[in-house]
């Protein structure tokens, strides 16, 4: 049997080694049990170990080992300066974060790991700020914008209570999360200001339609997939039986 | 009346009283049968310390007799007289004084004339003799001079010679007086220290001889008793209350201070305080050297100690040893529950798929329009363009993600497009080969216009080293090849020189980076991102998608939007053929949501209604409680 032939056989018993695994999966519809354990060890290592192969081959192998292989088979050196350039910091700071699997001299790594939670810090932070909160703000401010408004009348009736209700929702979510208070009459509870007591009250109820949507997103979702495994199990019963 | 003078205290009293008012001295002389001077002379003789010496002679004898009383105070046949009373001397007359230039008296000097009395031994010196009778003495120093020197006989002196004077009666009727008691003499020191410690306590009761007649009648109870003291005329005496008798000083109750007991004290053996009793020793025992002591190393566990270590080792083994689940029932009603809502939503599904229905409408673009921004993205690709694809969603949502995924690549590949594929997650590359193999433009083999670039990892500092440049993020395709040198790559220099950027993922947050980190730079250079994402991820990524600048170009959104996509490019797949069922069971989902929510309260209600029932006989026993 050669490696065509073999090739051809791969989808039939990809399929069956997938048709198994996925009825030992829904055996959990009676409880937990041995094959629907068997199962999820299966995929945890199957995932774990592809994960440590990509990561070895794709980066260590590729990004690392490969330039400077090539660099001294083709033997230029100016390439070989720039491979250089290019990977001894990666391997100087990775060989120093390495330092951190020891516990004596775990306090060693602890420049590059500050090196590396603040640079990451830094892009996180400054992407939040320059990718979603200002320019979110900036679309909320700008709801009611009469130049964005539609020519048309019908539109525009629904336009404008959109715009409204987005700026209403947006509001008092807000308002739901000023937890600042302070007491007006000594000795007493403090409590939040009537007025932003009832705005947080409304908020309240947008977080629970939002919530509420999200769990209908992972229920459709979950749904898709479980018709997704349904088709797949009678393709597979279809092509084998029928 | 007439007063008289007190003799001790000089002050005036009634010859009525025979005591002094003030001082308690008597007035009048209680031995009347004395004459006043030998009175005198029994007051003042025992003042005189007499002396013994060890050799048994009499020192200061006779200033005892003599040299209190002067001459003047002597009657006449006294002071002629050579030789004293019989019954006053008993002892040998005392040495000379060794003094030779003191002048001796006259008196004295006829004395020594006489012939020297018989040297008794020194073991038989008789007691000093006193001027008091023996039986005016009281019983109790009569009975100390016993105790003291009981063995000791009194000889009778010898006689004296009498020079014929005659003698006067009172004289005559005091020697007619009976000695039956001998006068003991105390010596003055001896080498015994504990006779010394006797007689220093004896001593302390000598000048008793020299108290009065009158004091010698008065017993020892009656000497406590301490008379009041006279009261001025004109002064009352007041009582103090009880309070303040009890606020009086501790001082004052324990008028004298407790003595130290000094009996069970060591006596210094060495040092300069050698001798003491009660002293701190120059040599402490705490100083000296001594053999340290030895203790055992081994421990020594009781009974008690012992039973609780074994059931400790009992209980560390029964810690390790493991104890078999208690066997679940299978059938038990929540899993009749679970296998019932299971079979309700697998069933119908189950059906729709081996039906092939067709039947439910699909949505249409006005209710999802970020589709059709999409597909107007899609459409405007050249061919040979570079798309970046980036296979960032997870291969449990394969099933919904790749009908969108397969219907935008498919449409690519229809237009030619040169795709370039890459993935944060570690799994993305293997599912972006399977994309490339399974588009029906090449049935069995990959995309030729297509380039792998793998897995690229940082998470949001690998996207913002991918925006910058796209070739050191990832240098080389997944079959090592340096794709950059390809014709198609060779002008892609930073993420915004592709024509479009397309994102397929099912997780919100990975949407959310490739926005912050990617969306900046390509609005600035007019690249396009669309996105495509499961219906989890919807909900967070719609915001992004409008606005006046939207940052998201075009959003396909879950199996409604995939299938919209599909329909419109008309790419067959199998969304079309997911979607009745998919609806089936979103509306079976959505009734069995309404029913047990119902049946939640019902049920809610019916436990609240049946505790309110049971806690009223127990406020009718809260009473009795109360009660009790």
């Amino acid at each position: 049997m050669n490696l065509e032939q073999l090739s051809q056989w791969a989808d039939p018993i990809g399929a069956v080694i997938g048709f198994v695994l996925t009825l030992m999966v829904l055996s959990y519809v009676i409880g937990d049990n041995f094959l629907f354990r068997i199962a999820i060890h299966i995929f945890i290592g199957v995932a774990s170990g592809y994960a440590a192969v990509i990561i070895f081959y794709n980066i260590f192998w590729n990004q690392v080992i490969l330039p400077l292989l090539l660099v001294f088979l083709q033997g230029a050196p100016s390439g070989l300066l720039v491979s250089l350039a290019h990977i001894l910091p990666v391997l100087l700071l990775g060989g120093w974060m390495l330092t951190k699997a020891s516990p004596r001299l775990a306090r060693l790594g602890t420049p590059v790991l500050a090196f590396l939670v603040g640079v990451g810090a830094a892009t996180v932070i400054g992407g939040a700020l320059f990718g979603t909160l200002i320019p979110q703000v900036a679309a909320t401010a700008g709801v009611l914008d009469l130049d964005a408004a539609p020519d048309d009348t019908g539109k525009l009736v629904g336009w404008f209570i959109s715009s409204i209700f987005i700026l209403v929702g947006t509001v008092t979510t807000l308002s739901y999360f000023q937890f600042g208070v302070r007491p007006h009459i000594e000795g007493a509870i403090p409590t939040r200001h009537p007025f932003f007591e009832s705005m947080a009250t409304i908020g309240q109820g947008f977080i629970a339609i939002t919530l509420g949507v999200f769990f209908a997103g992972v229920l459709a979702a979950a749904l898709v997939a479980l018709v997704d495994r349904a088709r797949f199990l009678w393709q597979v019963i279809q092509s084998i039986f029928l | 009346m007439a007063e008289i003078l007190c003799p001790e205290c000089g002050k005036s009293n009634t010859d009525e009283l025979e005591t002094c008012r003030f001082c308690q001295a008597p007035l009048k002389p209680i031995d009347d049968a004395l004459p006043d001077w030998l009175g005198d002379l029994q007051h003042s003789e025992p003042e005189q310390p007499t002396e013994t010496s060890s050799t048994g002679e009499v020192g200061g004898l006779e200033a005892d007799l003599f040299g209190v009383t002067s001459d003047s105070d002597l009657p006449d046949w006294l002071r002629q007289s050579a030789t004293p009373p019989k019954s006053e001397i008993h002892a040998p007359p005392a040495p000379a004084s060794t003094d030779p230039t003191e002048e001796t008296p006259d008196w004295l000097a006829a004395l020594s004339s006489l012939p020297e009395p018989k040297a008794l031994p020194p073991s038989k010196v008789p007691a000093q003799g006193s001027a008091v009778p023996a039986e005016k003495l009281p019983d109790w120093l009569a009975n100390l001079g016993e105790a003291q020197n009981p063995d000791i006989p009194l000889e009778e002196p010898p006689p004296v010679p009498f020079d014929g004077v005659e003698t006067p009666d009172w004289l005559t009727s005091l020697d007619n007086v009976p000695t039956d008691k001998p006068v003991e003499v105390v010596p003055a020191f001896t080498f015994n220290e504990e006779e010394d410690a006797e007689l220093l306590v004896g001593g302390e009761d000598q000048p008793l001889s020299t108290l009065p007649d009158w004091a010698s009648q008065i017993t020892s109870e009656q000497t406590e008793v301490l008379p009041p003291e006279p009261i001025e005329p004109g002064l009352v005496p007041e009582e103090l209350p009880g309070w303040l008798i009890a606020m009086r000083p501790v001082e004052s109750v324990a008028p004298t201070a407790p003595l130290e007991d000094l009996s069970g004290t060591d006596v210094v053996s060495a040092g300069p305080l050698i001798g003491l009793r009660g002293v701190l020793s120059a040599e402490p025992d705490a100083l000296k050297s001594r053999k340290p002591v030895s203790y055992s190393l081994k421990l020594h566990v009781t009974d008690d100690q012992r039973s609780r270590l074994v059931l400790m080792e009992e209980l560390l083994a029964s810690e390790l040893t493991p104890k078999p689940l208690p066997a679940q029932p299978v059938l038990t009603p929540q899993n009749i529950f679970r296998l019932g809502i299971a079979l309700a939503l697998f069933l119908p599904v189950l059906f729709m798929m081996i039906r092939q229905s067709l039947s439910v409408p699909l949505p249409s673009m006005e209710t999802l329009p970020g589709v059709q921004d999409f597909y107007n993205e899609l459409v405007d690709v050249a061919p040979e363009t570079p798309v970046l694809l980036a296979i960032d969603y997870e291969a449990g949502f394969t099933g919904e993600m790749e009908v969108g995924a397969r219907a935008v690549v498919e449409q690519l590949a229809r237009q030619q497009a040169y795709l370039v594929l890459m993935s944060t997650n570690t799994t993305g590359p293997a599912l972006a080969e399977r994309l490339l193999t399974e588009i029906a433009i090449a049935p069995g083999k990959p995309y030729p216009n297509a380039v792998n670039l793998g897995y690229l990892p940082g998470g949001a500092l690998g996207l913002a080293e991918l925006v910058l440049s796209p070739r050191q993020s990832l240098p080389y395709t997944l079959n090592a090849i340096d794709p950059w040198v390809l014709p198609s790559l060779t002008s892609i220099n930073t993420l915004s020189d592709f024509s479009l950027v397309i994102v397929m993922t099912n997780d919100a947050e990975t949407a959310r980076a490739w926005i912050e980190q990617t969306s900046p730079a390509l609005q600035a250079n007019g690249v396009s991102l669309l996105l495509v994402t499961s219906s989890q991820a919807e909900p967070l990524v719609i915001p992004y998608t409008s606005g006046a600048l939207p940052q998201v170009q075009g959003l396909l959104a879950g199996l409604p939007g995939s299938v919209l996509l599909e329909h419109r490019t008309g790419v067959a797949s199998n969304g079309s053929g997911m979607w009745d069922a998919f609806s089936l069971s979103l509306t079976i989902s959505a009734l069995m949501i309404l029913i047990g929510s119902v049946s939640g309260v019902v049920i809610t209600a019916l436990k609240e209604g049946k505790p309110e029932t049971k806690k009223q006989p127990g406020r009718k026993s809260e009473p009795k409680q109360e009660q009790s």
